[in-house]
């Protein structure tokens, strides 16, 4: 070690102070290596020496590093040991311990000529003592007036946080004097108390600052980040020896944990372990989800290095521990959330008003133009940030009713089984638990369901809060993605986005709480935007096979939620194909990937399309076409005047897009257009019901209107002040008034409207009746054609008897009402034709047992709300004379006298036993109540006491699988569809014996998805 | 495409939005698709015919049709129900089947499957009290019922029939109407269980007695029932009338068989008074029945006049001004019996009239009444106990405003059966029956059965 001649700087003068020895570690040669030690050789602090480590650098490093400080001051390492151990080295020489400060430094930092004398004299500033670690403002090597580093704090799990923004400008809003937890390791002044102390770096984490600087904090020191030394700092390079770096979740990952596991006090550990592991698998559940699967797997990769060294971290805990000499809690202040990093940009908000108003004291007139010069910068920089910022204030106040504790009731919400248990069960079973039964499969959206519901803490209460609250943002979230890659413009996708969350569509569907819609709300803009992307003249970016894979997910993900959804796709692909410019390409990636989706949900197929497409129909809508035209399909905020801002923005958009955005802006307007022609006309019964489906079509017609506006909205702002005055100004105008006013109206109804959904919204004659009755039941709801869903909690319709005026919309429920296990799946079989046939015999008036006709059901109670269904079939079904009506307000109830549970042993005699055999109505309307012991329900079956009964008879369709337990008794047809077994035994077991073939395709299916989701997987950042 | 296209194609669109949402709402819905014929057909008669100590009770159940049906009788008491029987009613053919009478409040529920049938009651009075009284039962239980037939001078007395056979307990209201004194509500008479299953008997001369005409009018709060008066003279004489579910304007009261001398009842339940008339239809020109020309009757209140009418006629009542009322014919018989009937608003072109008397040595009369102004061709057939039917049938031609009896020729070849009547106008069909000999001469009436235009084909 040599001291360094003291150079003149402009404010400096020859005064000696603490030595100081430089320890520039080079791993090669870089351009910025010569301004680093013409950096050095210019420093105006005097006590500075300096020595080089050559870092097994295999090019001219070495020559440059004994041309500028001599032979004697550069060690050479023939491999490289990284910056950690180099570090080391050096510590461990003389020459090191000699010096009363220890500058570590990189070989690409080019430190200002005055920045080792500031460090030295952050050092020593008043009031401030026991200052063991400086560190310097990094700012980039190339831009350097972009921030690199400023000192940065942890949040409670270890990793590292820091206050600037991606490419935040140095504007001279950190220079003071910052006492932070760590600091850039890049220079970084250590007093020699300290590293004699706490030792240098963990080499196991490479030179991790923040381990370094926490541990100094421990034992009593201070760690200052002063701005007067100024360091440019070129690119972060890994501190490894291996050949194939790992990721960077990876590093954060297993350095935050080992620091944690080393440096927490006991107490402190007792509660981060248990939480840190909790959020570790809620992070696994989510990576898996968003397809990071390379990511999740970097997390567990972490996660088994830190179990693997924990003896070595053992040792190293209670070296730190040894030295310590504050609590956890005096480090408390430099500790972030883990969840919530407040975006400085409200920081710089506040800034931008207080300037103002010390502008505003000055001038007057130029403050107003500053102000909103200013402001239009600050929201055209970071369109995203303010979006999400309104998004977060319009969302917490729409949705502050949803926030308690109390299970979700009202509207169209279906009832969330009580454990997530309960999804899985219902997917994997060979046999349908609900409706009707059958062996059709569930969908597998419940796999979703279910995951989601054990994402938060296995609540499916929860779970159901969940999708609805963040059901619309994440629905925002992936439109703003669809229209920016579609328009490349983040601004008017923001726009774009808002107007689809705060859609009169997207209102409904959460005042409503329709868990489904939102799933097809969700995936519908990259659906439509990757289906029309297919017919477009670019090929695809990632690949055709990919490309087709990823949207065959999409597609099986709405499907799944929503099986109508095929039919907006089917249209999107339909005006592709007229108007595409790679038709044929199209065609083929389209047809793929709906033959991929149809792998993806093959079990679920069947179920979609049994009953001539029965499945993809839905009967809710609006039938006033005005209101269709605001993309209105029911009551709720946001159902009023003011929604129509979207279609008509639509057109101003379709009238601005220009350039390349014209033809998919017309594209999009013929396909919503006809989306919108097709949602009225499904509500109104002009559809075959394979085609009937106003929520699925209302949808792609609001995404159409958002594209439209995206297109319009990206060609009217680019270059619109240097174009000739004309209608791109005044469209502009008149189209940012459109939306201005439309978004401000719909998120103020957002905001102060009352949601259908909420605590306890059932309406109270239905709960008085339906706890009253004990068992249990089956429930017929009943509605108009015109589109409403029943009263909650009937949910929608599942199907329609026509029967002239009389006709209606029926839907058959358990006590409980609609249920989330039967998200997307219709009610189908021979059941459903069968209480079709029942309704349909009451309803012509010919029948006056309509009671008897729906025991078989399991029917307990017949459900309509006033004014809703036609009088002439209240009247039939009033003339019933085994339905009584119960005293309800508000709702028409009707008591089935002819009481038979969904699964009981009916004392029958040879005459009963004649009818159960029958499927003719004409003698099912004979049936008469007779002594009847209910069998329980469980997950294989139904299972109770005979009771000296004679004749089992369940209300699930017909299947040769079903089984008695302890019999050799075959099943019966009974009623013509439902299942019953004769001469029962006294315990009575029925079990559904065809369990395999289920099991073994749910295997499969969980293949199929793992290979989907493992082709279209997010690459991890390296 | 250019940027005036795009102009174009977007006013183009909002033109076809306006236009085609206004084309929307003018069109509307699509029709629905009628119901399938349904292969499920029943009907439930509710026949609240009462009884008494040593009464007999018949059910009647006439089947037109061309396929037998089952019928299922339960019989309604102080008791919970208990089922009769289960018979089949042939095609073409009627069946007659006892039932339980043995008390006041006596009633039966009759169950009808595969078919359609139409089925009435005749109760014979037993012990101390003699006569007959016939109505068809009723296949639309209510809520609203009025009747127009309770007398409850000296040696009279009047009873409501009141039916519940549902698995609910119904609750009523009973009104009571009388001719000089607002309306009785008693209490106890007001949200009156009648419960599941059951059938009762209301004695109108425990509320108001000494009255020459109580009307009353019975609302169900919850449930529904089936209402009749009942009315039984200590010198001999029984008469039944169903209740009324409906109010009207015009009423129309068949009567046959009879002495010629009746009494024409009326029940303005309403606030508003009526100014109404009545005229006599019969094989002559329509004329004023008794001196009920342009008589004017204050709301809640009831009236009865004397009539006199040749033999197979009809009373029509026909109210001019103010509210709807609720009517009655009282007819004398040959003997102490006396026959009622509550007539009917709605005529009908297609009628079942059942045998209003039952037993051996009886004669049936039948009427049917034309009120249009065009003469209307009746075709007639009967429907005899163990089906199959005569094979015969008869035509009548019923001139327009007026009446007629059928042949007696025709009805005396089976006094027991049934008589079909299928009309190409609408028409009202009554039968009565008069049975016994001697001093022991019985007389009822009953109103025909309409018959649904799909029974027919």
């Amino acid at each position: 070690m040599t001291e360094s001649t003291p150079s003149s700087g402009p404010n400096s003068a020859p005064i000696r102070g603490p030595s100081v020895l430089a320890i520039l570690v080079v791993p090669s040669a870089e351009p910025a290596l010569r301004a680093c030690l013409s950096a050095l050789a210019s420093q105006t602090y005097a006590a500075l020496g300096v020595l080089a480590i050559d870092d097994g650098s295999s090019d001219d490093a070495r020559e440059l590093l004994v041309r500028a400080l001599g032979e004697e001051r550069v060690i050479r390492h023939d491999a490289p040991q990284g910056y950690a151990r180099s570090f080391d080295a050096a510590l461990a020489l003389p020459v090191a311990a000699a010096a009363d400060h220890v500058l570590l430094l990189h070989g690409d930092a080019v430190l200002d000529p005055d920045a080792v004398a500031s460090l030295v004299e952050a050092t020593t500033l008043a009031g401030v003592e026991r200052a063991g670690i400086v560190g310097a403002k990094v700012v980039d090597l190339n831009h350097p007036r972009r921030l690199r580093d400023v000192g940065r704090s942890i949040d409670r799990f270890g990793h590292a946080m820091s206050p600037l923004q991606s490419d935040e400008i140095d504007q001279g809003q950190f220079d003071r004097v910052l006492e932070v937890l760590a600091v850039d390791g890049c220079a970084m002044l250590i007093a020699r108390d300290v590293w004699q102390a706490i030792g240098s770096y963990d080499e196991r984490l490479g030179a991790d600052d923040v381990d370094l600087c926490w541990r100094a904090q421990l034992a009593g020191w201070r760690v200052l980040m002063t701005p007067r030394a100024r360091v440019q700092h070129g690119a972060q390079h890994p501190d490894t020896q291996q050949d194939e770096p790992r990721s960077d979740r990876y590093e954060q990952d297993r350095i935050a944990l080992a620091s944690v596991l080393k440096n927490y006090g006991g107490v402190t550990l007792s509660w981060v372990v248990p939480l840190g592991v909790a959020l570790t698998l809620v992070r696994l559940l989510f990576l898996s989800l968003g397809r990071h699967f390379e990511e999740a797997y970097e997390l567990l990769a972490a996660l088994g290095w830190n179990i693997a060294h924990l003896p070595s971290t053992l040792r190293r805990r209670r070296a730190v521990q040894r030295v310590r000499a504050v609590r956890d809690h005096a480090l408390h202040h430099f500790t972030a959330s883990a969840g919530l990093h407040i975006p400085r940009w409200f920081q710089t908000a506040e800034r931008i008003l207080e300037e103002q108003r010390e502008l505003d004291e000055q001038d007057p007139g130029a403050s107003v133009r500053g102000l909103r010069r200013r402001t239009a910068s600050f929201v055209s920089v970071h369109p995203v940030l303010v979006g999400s910022f309104f998004g977060i204030i319009v969302g917490a106040f729409a949705v502050r009713a949803l926030l308690s504790p109390a299970v979700l009731t009202g509207g169209a919400i279906p009832a969330f089984p009580s454990s997530p248990n309960g999804f899985f069960q219902e997917l994997v079973s060979g046999f349908r638990g609900t409706g009707l039964g059958g062996s059709l499969a569930a969908s597998p959206a419940l796999a979703a369901l279910g995951g989601i519901s054990y994402a938060t803490i296995a609540s499916t209460a929860w779970a159901q809060k969940a999708i609805v609250i963040a059901g619309p943002a994440i629905a925002t979230v992936l439109c703003y993605r669809a229209v920016v890659r579609r328009t490349g413009r983040p601004g008017p996708s923001v726009v774009a986005a808002a107007a689809y969350g705060l859609s009169a569509l997207m209102l409904w569907a959460v005042s409503e709480g329709r868990i489904a819609q939102l799933f097809l709300m969700t995936v519908m803009p990259p659906l439509v935007e990757r289906v029309d992307l297919a017919f477009a003249r670019d090929e695809p970016s990632d690949g055709r096979w990919r490309f087709t894979v990823g949207l065959a997910v999409t597609i099986a993900v709405g499907v799944a939620s929503v099986p109508g959804a095929l039919l907006a796709i089917g249209l999107v692909a339909l005006f592709g194909l007229l108007f595409g410019t790679a038709r044929g390409r199209g065609l083929v990636l389209v047809a793929g990937a709906v033959m991929g989706a149809a792998i993806l949900v093959f079990p679920f197929v069947p179920t979609i399309a049994g009953a001539g497409g029965h499945g993809l129909w839905s009967g809710i809508g609006q039938l006033d076409p005005w209101k269709v035209l605001r993309l209105s399909l029911g009551g709720a905020p946001g159902d009023w005047a003011p929604a129509l801002f979207l279609p008509v923005a639509a057109l101003f958009g379709l009238a601005l897009a220009g350039g390349s955005r014209r033809g998919q802006a017309a594209r999009a307007a013929l396909t919503g257009s006809s989306a919108l022609g097709l949602a009225w006309l499904s509500v109104a019964g002009y559809l075959p019901q394979w085609a009937t489906n106003a929520p699925a079509y209302a949808a792609l017609a609001c995404v159409c209107a958002v594209f439209m506006i995206g297109d319009g909205l990206s060609s009217a702002i680019g270059g619109m002040e240097r174009s000739s005055f004309g209608f791109r100004q005044i469209g502009g105008v008149l189209l940012a008034i459109v939306l201005g006013l439309g978004l401000s109206l719909q998120a103020l109804a957002a905001m102060v409207g009352s949601w259908a959904i909420g605590d306890d919204r059932v309406p109270a004659a239905w709960t008085v009746v339906e706890s009253a009755a004990q068992g249990s039941y089956n429930v017929v709801w009943l509605s108009g054609t015109d589109g409403l869903p029943f009263p909650s909690p009937g949910g929608d319709p599942t199907g329609i008897v026509s029967a002239g005026g009389s006709s209606v919309t029926y839907g058959l429920t358990d006590r409980s009402g609609a249920l989330a296990i039967d998200t997307g799946r219709p009610l189908t079989g021979s059941g459903d034709p069968a209480v079709r046939q029942a309704l349909a015999d009451v309803l012509s008036g010919a029948t006056v047992h309509g009671g008897s006709l729906l025991a078989p059901f399991g029917v307990h109670f017949v459900v309509m709300q006033e004014g809703v269904v036609p009088q002439s079939a209240i009247d039939a079904f009033g003339s019933q004379v085994d339905l009584e009506l119960v005293p309800s307000a508000g709702l028409i109830i009707l008591r089935n006298v002819v009481d038979v549970p969904p699964a009981g042993v009916l004392h029958a005699d040879k005459a009963t036993g004649a009818i159960v055999a029958s499927s003719d109505p004409d003698v099912i309307q004979r049936f008469e109540a007779v002594p009847t012991t209910p069998l329980a329900s469980n997950d294989a079956g139904w299972t109770g006491g005979a009771e000296g009964g004679n004749l089992a008879v369940v209300a699930t369709e017909f299947d040769g699988a079903w089984q008695l337990s302890g019999s050799t008794a075959q099943p019966q047809r009974s009623f013509g569809w439902g299942t019953a077994f004769t001469d029962v035994p006294a315990d009575v077991t029925i079990r559904y014996g065809d369990q395999l073939p289920r099991t073994i395709t749910m295997w499969l299916l969980a293949i199929v998805w793992g290979a989907a989701l493992w082709i279209t997987r997010k690459p991890v950042r390296r | 495409m250019r940027a005036g296209g795009r102009v174009l194609l977007a006013i183009a669109l909002a033109v076809l939005a306006i236009v085609g949402a206004s084309a929307a709402e003018r069109l509307g819905t699509a029709q629905p698709v009628e119901a399938a014929a349904s292969t499920a057909v029943s009907s439930i008669w509710l026949c609240p015919h009462g009884g008494g100590s040593d009464w007999q009770g018949t059910i009647e159940i006439a089947n037109p049709g061309d396929a037998p049906v089952e019928a299922r009788l339960h019989a309604l008491g102080r008791r919970g129900p208990s089922t009769v029987g289960v018979v089949v009613v042939p095609a073409h053919g009627e069946v007659v089947r006892a039932v339980p009478a043995a008390v006041r409040g006596a009633a039966t529920a009759v169950e009808i499957f595969g078919g359609w049938a139409a089925v009435g009651w005749v109760v014979r009075a037993g012990g101390a009290e003699h006569g007959i009284g016939a109505e068809p039962c009723t296949s639309t239980p209510a809520t609203d019922w009025s009747v127009v037939d309770g007398v409850t001078t000296k040696n009279t007395r009047s009873y409501l029939i009141v039916m519940n056979p549902f698995a609910s307990d119904a609750v009523i209201d009973v009104a009571l109407f009388l001719p000089d004194f607002p309306p009785v509500r008693d209490a106890d008479w007001t949200d009156l269980p009648v419960r599941a299953g059951r059938s009762i008997a209301l004695d109108l001369g425990s509320r108001a007695l000494g009255a020459s005409i109580v009307g009353a009018q019975v609302v169900a709060t919850r449930g529904r029932i089936a209402v009749s008066s009942l009315s039984i003279r200590s010198g001999g004489g029984v008469r039944s009338v169903l209740g009324s579910t409906v109010a009207s304007s015009r009423w129309i009261l068949p009567v046959t068989g009879g002495t010629g001398g009746g009494t024409v009842s009326l029940l303005v339940p309403g606030d508003t008074g009526v100014r109404f008339a009545a005229a006599q239809l019969s094989g002559s020109p329509p004329q004023t029945a008794g001196n009920l020309t342009d008589v004017r009757q204050g709301g809640t209140s009831t009236l009865s006049e004397q009539v006199t009418t040749s033999g197979a006629s009809a009373i029509v009542v026909r109210v001019d001004a103010g509210g709807l009322v609720t009517a009655n014919l009282r007819a004398g018989g040959a003997g102490s019996d006396d026959a009622a009937t509550g007539g009917t608003a709605i005529p009908q072109p297609a009628w079942v009239v059942l045998p209003a008397a039952v037993g051996g040595s009886r004669q049936a009369s039948l009427v049917l009444v034309n009120d249009g102004d065009r003469p209307v061709t009746a075709r007639l057939q009967l429907l005899p106990e163990g089906g199959g039917g005569t094979g015969e049938e008869i035509t009548v031609i019923v001139p327009a405003a007026g009446a007629l009896g059928a042949p007696s020729a025709f009805l005396r070849r089976d006094p027991g059966a049934a008589v079909l009547v299928v009309a190409d106008g609408d028409i009202v069909a009554l039968g009565s029956g008069i049975a016994g000999a001697d001093s022991n001469v019985w007389y009822a009436m009953a109103l025909g059965v309409p018959v649904p235009t799909h029974v027919l084909g």
